[in-house]
């Protein structure tokens, strides 16, 4: 899947760092969420939804 | 994870100890050989399912692939090792080795998973 959570991490001013700190992950799971190299569970990706006050399909989209 | 080391190591130079200096146990040293030889691991096991526990669902997950691959390995190397002992004549395999063999190929594998995701 596909996301856009580096835009939305950079417009927060946030290091990966910092948004794992604040979802309880680690900086290596949020740089994979990045990449597209790992999706999200469910759970986390309700976390990042509400984090960044989006619906979930506004984050994390299919790439077809 | 730090422990792993010493708990392999504890555990080797137990058995290595108990096996140069003690022959023929009775029941009841056998049974305290085993439980003090052992203990290492069991609580080497028991502080690295908290450890997994702490993780983050990317790390987890990869800590436990790495966990099945060396698993399967230490298995795979056991049986063919078994096989080769019998049709090749191969020295005998003490199944104490597996363990060491498989913390090194978790070792190597969570190396490898790890740095896909960096």
């Amino acid at each position: 899947m596909k996301n856009n959570l580096r835009e939305l991490r950079a417009a927060c001013g946030w290091s990966q760092q910092v948004l794992g700190e604040r979802l309880e992950v680690s900086r290596q799971t949020i740089n994979a969420l990045e990449t597209g190299k790992y999706d999200p569970s469910i759970r986390l990706a309700f976390k990042i939804a509400r984090m960044f006050d989006r619906p979930v399909e506004e984050i994390f989209f299919d790439e077809s | 994870m730090r422990h792993t080391t010493g708990a392999v190591l504890a555990f080797a130079a137990l058995h290595l100890a108990a096996s140069t200096f003690v022959e023929a146990p009775s029941i009841v040293m056998g049974i305290l050989l085993t439980v003090l030889i052992s203990a290492p691991l069991i609580w080497w096991a028991y502080e690295y399912q908290l450890y997994v526990k702490a993780l983050d669902e990317l790390q987890s997950l990869l800590s436990l692939q790495a966990i099945a691959i060396s698993a399967g390995v230490a298995l795979m190397i056991g049986a063919v090792w078994n096989v080769a002992e019998k049709y090749l004549g191969v020295p005998h395999l003490n199944a104490a080795m597996l363990l060491p063999i498989a913390v090194l190929v978790h070792a190597t594998v969570l190396s490898y998973l790890a740095r896909r995701y960096q």
